[in-house]
């Protein structure tokens, strides 16, 4: 979806946020492993969103762009010198309430993308969550489309690795 | 269709084990909000809070022993760092160390490789953090934001926990507090010493040691003046971020500002490496094509160029890849993928490290279903 003809700049960030804010928080959670920091990483990218939004050329779609932002936002926060302090092991008590209640599949499934490299994690995520192409997703993470076929085949691989061995362990 | 698309498996688990994230409705409010404040008090920031740091600065001419190789370290999981870390040493190194009142941070770029062409840079940064007491006259406060939103530093989940404690203590008894945050990094943007800006790079970081941060950063292709040089002088700017908090028993107020520390300063030799160009030709679907392939020990650069005008025809929604190996049959990590006009297309990869002997090359036509049609191009080196 692009821009709408005669809307604000405020009333985009509006529908923006509408649209995208839940998505973009539970990809940023699984990204960050922590809810303020997930909910820190979304304001973020919809503040440097709502800035560049003048510069915004519709050359690729709103979601691309936002994803790109939001993508980039997560890079800077696990780089940045206080994140690699933090405990970011995940266990089932740190994740959020839930509203419904997940099966032993899900909870597995939701751990082992927390667990994927950055770089599989990513391309994962756009892939399945937000249902990106591959071609999207280059355009997102500004990396080839085989890198991305190439990473979404690795995280692929290890993800069918980490639910065989969750099986065979019981 | 995979099993994780299957029946929308990954999304339908992830949305059911995070449904309890759900998104703000004040979100855009606040935004908006904290957007028009910062543009009022922009302008009296800088004058406001000066930052009172007592510098002392310790800039170190040494000549590197090599002592501790980045390329080495990050050679244990990377086999091309490990490949050229013999040639990583550095002419001289400038390490910088400033004390402040925020504490000590000290950084030096360590290694770096270069090779007229590509650019590798590794550093090290300790003492990134620290923190100091902060109760602000009158004007700093009146120059200072109201917030509702806590620092991820003062989360009790997330933060330094004495600090977590005491914000804590401070909230439930309801009195005055404050804390300025400091941080140290290093600048995006590399230089040489005349000021030509290096360009975009990946970096590959190690962060196990408390307080510190090591660094190799992979230039992508540097800009022609950077290249082909005897030696290369590099400049990166470390500059350090305060941030100010200040509870006064009944709301919260941030501010925060940011001030260049020091350069870290180097000069890197070129190293004589072995270059090779690749070359070979292939007919695809009626199209004579050309792909020549210049490779170095760090970067292989293929070109796909149509010999007749035109390259293979293929389906809108079709793209074309490249596969490349080498004789010990490492297929090399893409980097990059342009089509600079309709008849080229250019892929860049991570070298190996090791100079390749012989390439094997394969144009993919890749649909959208994943179905890849294979054409194996014969190529060998110098045409």
């Amino acid at each position: 979806m692009t821009a709408i003809p005669n809307e604000s700049p405020q009333q985009r960030l509006g529908r923006l946020v509408e649209q995208y804010q839940t998505d973009l928080l539970r990809m940023c959670y699984i990204q960050l492993h922590d809810t303020a920091l997930a909910e820190d990483a979304v304001q973020e990218t919809f503040i440097k969103a709502y800035k560049a939004m003048s510069a915004f050329r519709g050359d690729c779609s709103e979601k691309t762009w936002l994803m790109r932002i939001a993508v980039n936002t997560c890079r800077d926060l696990l780089h940045s010198a206080w994140f690699r302090h933090l405990d970011r092991r995940i266990t089932p008590e740190h994740l959020p309430e839930p509203l419904v209640q997940p099966d032993e599949d899900a909870i597995n499934l939701t751990f082992e993308v927390m667990r994927l490299s950055q770089k599989d994690r990513e391309v994962i995520l756009l892939y399945y969550y937000e249902a990106m192409t591959t071609e999207e997703i280059a355009q997102t993470l500004g990396v080839a489309k085989s890198t991305v076929s190439t990473r979404l085949e690795q995280g692929r691989q290890k993800l069918r690795q980490a639910l065989e061995r969750r099986r065979s362990h019981g | 269709m995979d099993e994780f698309r299957e029946n929308n498996r990954l999304r339908g688990a992830l949305d059911t084990t995070l449904s309890g994230l759900s998104g703000d409705p004040y979100l855009t409010r606040r935004i908006l909000r904290n957007e028009e404040a910062k543009l009022k008090a922009a302008k009296k920031l800088s004058a406001g809070f000066v930052f009172a740091l007592v510098i002392l600065l310790a800039a170190m001419s040494v000549v590197v022993a090599a002592a501790l190789n980045l390329f080495e370290t990050f050679g244990q999981t990377e086999r091309r760092f490990a490949e050229i870390a013999p040639q990583t040493v550095i002419q001289t190194e400038s390490a910088a160390i400033q004390s402040s009142k925020a504490g000590t941070v000290a950084a030096s770029i360590t290694n770096a490789y270069y090779d007229g062409e590509s650019l590798l840079i590794g550093y090290t940064i300790q003492g990134d953090i620290s923190f100091e007491p902060f109760s602000p006259t009158d004007e700093q406060l009146a120059q200072m934001n109201p917030t509702d939103d806590i620092p991820p530093w003062l989360n009790e989940k997330t933060g330094d926990s004495s600090l977590t404690q005491a914000w804590e203590a401070a909230k439930q008894a309801g009195t005055p507090w404050g804390v300025i945050r400091y941080r140290a990094a290093v600048s995006d943007h590399a230089c040489t010493d005349e000021g030509l800006d290096l360009g975009p790079w990946l970096e590959t970081e190690e962060t196990s040691a408390p307080n510190s941060l090591s660094a190799i950063r992979d230039f992508d292709s540097l800009p022609e003046a950077a290249q082909k040089r005897d030696s290369l002088s590099i400049r990166i700017d470390v500059y350090q971020s305060a941030v100010w908090f200040y509870f006064d028993g009944q709301s919260t107020y941030t501010t925060s500002e940011r001030v260049n520390l020091f350069p870290m300063t180097a000069t890197v030799d070129r190293i004589h490496r072995d270059s090779a160009q690749f070359m070979g030709f292939e007919t695809i679907n009626g199209s004579k094509i050309r792909l020549t392939i210049q490779a170095s020990e760090i970067r292989l650069t293929a070109s796909v160029t149509a010999a007749n005008g035109t390259l293979p025809s293929i389906s809108d929604d079709s793209w074309f890849d490249l596969l490349l190996t080498d004789e010990t049959g490492y297929a090399f990590s893409p980097e990059s993928f342009v089509m600079p006009d309709e008849q080229t297309l250019l892929f860049t990869f991570e070298g190996s490290g090791q100079m390749p002997l012989s390439l094997h090359a394969e144009l993919l036509i890749v649909r959208p279903s994943g179905e890849t049609e294979s054409f194996p191009i014969s190529v060998d080196i110098n045409g």
